[in-house]
């Protein structure tokens, strides 16, 4: 409450070169009206100074809703949020010192480039040399020098998300937060200014917190992925672990695909699906082990039991469709009890398989993940 | 003048901002109806009080009951009056469609250049003062008049014109053909015109692919247009009170008999209450009939989009381009009459002039009468702009603060001034303000202009917050500005062209305002179009042709000057 009165104090000197913030998110929670389900729903969470941490869920899960508390344009029904160690849930966006990239640019359509990117230095009250060099610094960071008076409208969507980028690390923020910055774009785009952003990120050493619900965009970007899911954090990693080491079958099926068997562990070292009895290695995972995952590049497939190195799991399958990736095949296959699963087989490996082909799935136990519901 | 228009949908949310702004929700409520507040109060007390007080008049003014309703129907000279205001106002809708239909569907078809033309002179009547094109068809039909003279040519010379229904009608037909044009051409506009093309290659004839594709799809813009035009014309009273007689008197003349002359407030409130309803009951039976929110189209407002895709000028039809050129000529013809005519050097209303001189001109600016009422305009025109203004954009910006269904209704409330006709405003108006003295005083007249004025003030900066990125004040907050720098240094800048032709459209509004101006009237408090329309019926002071041209210029400059300005801000901020 008392931080609205304390003004950030404006950098001394100002360069594009802030340190990373530290934000912490304690059991923050946001319902609008009181008969839905929260929107956001106690959610913790540590944003390590300089990290690049995604937040990332299918629409409705909570992230932006997040997002827009962290900034400051939707108040908390209870929880926290502290920058620094410093509370600042009831400071006013303008003066939290955040930047923020929005979907769709929205670059002020009545201001020039360059004072798009100056707005942010005015609100400051740094001087006019001064901001004249910043401009151009920041420009030239996002690759847009000499762009200074054009009109958003005349620029390409990549572009103008580049003056978007500019304009909200100028004034050397404590941390960056991206709405969906790349969902605009088409794929080609997209991936350059993945390049872009994640070169940004090494280079100024900001705290980014990025939102979408693009799972490959989050694996190729993150230092930490959150998944969310119904307004909580369900999955909190690094990506090769959430990859590697599901929790859950939201997560398993949310990140990268995957098969999921549902069968019952009936001890410690064996699960149980149809008929089959399944070895459990040691490092099983997190789970409680309510179903089986592997992950396709995992599965492997065979024509007979017999041709299965010893130790695998198995499964009978039935191929039901394979496609050529160009690196890769990836083949569909549906299993006894319905189940629907794929793997991957490298292109070289002749492939064999042709849609109605009865086959053994295998891998090995430590491949597999055993997750919770 | 300005021109009636549908309002536009305010329902269109920013998506991103509503979802950020939710939480904030109630303060944006409480704000909004803040900023609503000095709109609402304005519009109550100069409209909505005077017209219930007309209504309760109405039924108790001589007596209680429904006496002054049931000789509307039972008078014979009423019943024959409302009959023929009726008859005029349905000749005029049709004559004019069949006009303007042609004419709307020529503008698709041509290249942008040409639809330039045809817009400029579909709009050239706007910028053309009422009572000027008024005045010129006066000039062309008096006895030995250019129409008199032609139609001597084959042997009809001795038709007189002036005075009758006919000359009314025919009037009555150009002042509103550009209602007709442009929502007919806004509707046309969105039909792809490879449709006709389609109904063809299956097989249906060129007119029959026309009949059956482009008709049903161009109906919408027609049957708007079409009810538009005939509520207006039950309610004209200049027209009918200039070129036709008492025999031929039309309802809005016999309701300012009634009012100022008789002071029968309760029979003249009766017939303005019926023109209230029947117009209510033809704009809504055509919106339901034509869909909600039938095509926009504000006067002034820059010419539709072409279609996407580029498609390329088709081939207009010799008869095609004779009837457009027809059509484009009367729509001018006032406006190439009226300019002219003011450099005459007769005493006389001849036209083509026999002589040229600057006389009338010298007249105008050094007659005290004529000074008095250009100066009384010039300052209802100013500050009614001034009030419609300030009250209009607070109300918007108070609008786009309303959750959905508020707004909706706010919205109709703030834009109802629009559809009532003017005659019975102009009526309402006199009756409040000679209880309260307000008649006979610039106050009043600029009172009720305001209220007049105001919906178009909403509709222009309604449309820009609209299409104004609602994300972009929370953007200004992210990068530092506080909410009353936001709002300086976005949002004002991005409304901008908005508030400037909403100010222009009032003071047009207002400088060409004649009817309740008319009723208003007193010494002291005559405006420009008023001593005009004296300047016909009282005397024969050609000084009125000057004033004419006056008007084009005073009209015509600040809507020339809001495109221009609004033009360069509309490119800049297009995205």
């Amino acid at each position: 409450m008392t931080s609205s009165t304390t003004q950030q104090p404006a950098p001394e000197a100002p360069a594009i070169n802030a340190a990373g913030g530290r934000v912490e998110l304690r059991d923050l929670c946001k319902r609008y009206g009181n008969s839905q389900p929260p929107a956001v729903d106690h959610v913790d969470l540590d944003i390590e100074p300089g990290e690049f941490l995604t937040l990332l869920g299918p629409s409705g899960s909570g992230k932006t809703t997040t997002l827009n508390m962290i900034v400051g344009f939707a108040e908390p029904t209870s929880g926290a949020v502290r920058l620094n160690g410093r509370d600042i849930t009831r400071t006013p966006p303008h003066k939290r010192n955040f930047g923020m990239v929005f979907q769709n640019y929205a670059l002020f359509p009545h201001l020039t480039v360059a004072q798009n990117v100056a707005f942010p230095l005015r609100e400051r009250k740094v001087p006019a040399a001064e901001t004249a060099r910043l401009v151009g610094e920041a420009l030239e960071l996002v690759d847009l020098a000499g762009m200074d008076d054009r009109r958003p409208h005349e620029l390409s969507g990549g572009q103008q998300q580049r003056v978007a980028l500019a304009r909200a690390v100028v004034f050397s923020p404590s941390v960056l937060l991206l709405d969906e910055p790349l969902s605009a774009l088409d794929r080609k785009l997209r991936q350059s200014l993945q390049r872009e952003i994640k070169r940004l990120h090494d280079e100024l050493g900001l705290t980014f917190v990025f939102v979408t619900h693009d799972q490959d965009e989050a694996m190729t970007l993150s230092d930490r992925i959150a998944i969310f899911d119904r307004g909580r954090i369900v999955a909190l990693g690094t990506p090769a672990d959430l990859y590697h080491r599901p929790t859950s079958r939201f997560v398993a099926r949310f990140l990268g695909e995957s098969t999921v068997f549902t069968g019952r562990r009936s001890a410690a070292d064996v699960y149980e699906w149809l008929d089959r009895r399944w070895r459990v290695a040691a490092q099983a995972g997190e789970g409680d082990g309510q179903a089986v995952v592997v992950r396709p590049e995992r599965l492997r497939v065979a024509a007979d039991e017999a041709s299965v190195p010893s130790g695998d799991n198995t499964a009978d399958a039935t191929v039901t469709d394979v496609s050529f990736y160009g690196t890769y095949h990836r083949i569909e296959l549906a299993f006894g009890d319905g189940t629907v699963g794929c793997a991957v087989l490298p292109v070289g490996v002749p492939a064999t398989v042709t849609p109605g082909t009865r086959v053994v799935a295998h891998w090995r136990p430590e491949d597999q993940v055993l997750v919770s519901e | 003048m300005a021109a009636p228009t549908a309002a536009p949908p305010a329902t269109a949310d920013p998506p991103a901002g509503e979802r950020a702004a939710t939480g904030l929700l109630a303060r944006a409520h409480a704000a909004g109806w803040l900023l609503l507040l000095p709109a609402l109060v304005a519009l109550l007390f100069l409209f909505v009080l005077p017209l219930l007080t007309v209504v309760i008049d109405s039924v108790t003014d001589p007596s209680l009951g429904l006496g002054n309703y049931a000789s509307l129907f039972t008078d014979g000279y009423t019943l024959r009056v409302l009959g023929r205001t009726l008859l005029v106002g349905l000749v005029v809708a049709v004559v004019g469609v069949a006009l303007a239909y042609p004419y709307a569907y020529a503008m698709t078809l041509v290249g942008p250049t040409m639809r330039g033309v045809l817009v400029t002179v579909v709009l050239v009547p706007f910028w053309t003062s009422m009572l000027a094109r008024n005045f010129a068809w006066l000039v062309l039909m008096q006895d030995g008049g250019v129409i008199q003279s032609f139609l001597g040519l084959f042997g009809l010379g001795g038709v007189t014109l002036l005075g009758t229904t006919l000359a009314v009608g025919i009037s009555m037909t150009q002042v509103l053909l550009p209602f007709l044009v442009l929502p007919m051409y806004s509707a046309m506009e969105q039909i792809d015109g490879r449709l006709v093309a389609a109904g063809q290659s299956l097989g249906a004839p060129r007119m029959r692919a026309f009949r059956r594709v482009y008709l049903p799809l161009s109906a919408p813009g027609v049957v708007a247009g079409m009810s538009l035009v005939f509520v207006l014309a039950l309610g004209f009273y200049v027209t009918p009170a200039l070129l036709g007689s008492t025999r031929s008197a039309m309802i809005a003349q016999v309701i300012n008999v009634r009012a100022k002359e008789l002071l029968d407030f309760g029979g003249a409130g009766a017939m303005g209450i019926f023109l209230l309803v029947v117009t209510l009951a033809v704009l809504g039976l055509s919106r339901r009939w034509a869909g909600q929110g039938g095509p926009a189209v504000a006067a002034g407002s820059p010419p539709a989009r072409s279609r996407t895709g580029g498609e390329q000028a088709s081939e207009v039809r010799p008869w095609l381009r004779v009837h457009t050129t027809i059509v484009g000529i009367v729509l001018v013809a006032p406006t190439l009459v009226v300019i002219p005519m003011s450099f005459s050097s007769a005493e006389t209303f001849r036209f083509p002039p026999d002589g040229w001189s600057l006389r009338w001109y010298q007249e105008l600016f050094t007659s005290p009468e004529w000074l008095a009422a250009i100066i009384n305009s010039l300052q209802a025109g100013i500050y009614t702009a001034l009030f419609a203004t300030v009250l209009g954009t607070t109300a918007a910006f108070g609008l786009a603060r309303l959750n959905r269904r508020w707004r909706g209704s706010m919205n109709a409330f703030l834009l109802s001034p629009m559809i009532v006709p003017h005659i019975l405003v102009a009526l309402v108006v006199f009756a409040a303000f000679l209880r309260l003295g307000l008649n006979g005083t610039l106050i009043g007249i600029i009172l009720a202009h305001t209220a007049m004025a105001l919906p178009f003030v909403v509709i222009a900066v309604t449309a820009r917050l609209q299409g104004m990125d609602g994300r972009l004040t929370f953007v200004a907050a992210s990068l530092g500005a506080d909410p009353v720098s936001a709002f300086r240094r976005v949002t004002l800048p991005l409304v901008m062209p908005g508030i400037l032709s909403g100010a222009v459209l009032a003071f047009v509004t207002s400088l060409d305002e004649v009817v309740i101006a008319l009723f208003l009237q007193a010494p002291g408090a005559i405006t420009l179009p008023v001593q005009m329309f004296n300047s016909v019926t009282v005397q024969i002071d050609p000084t009125i042709s000057a004033a004419s041209s006056l008007m084009v210029v005073l009209v015509s400059v600040p809507i020339l000057l809001a495109q221009v300005v609004g033009g360069r801000r509309q490119r800049r901020s297009t995205r």
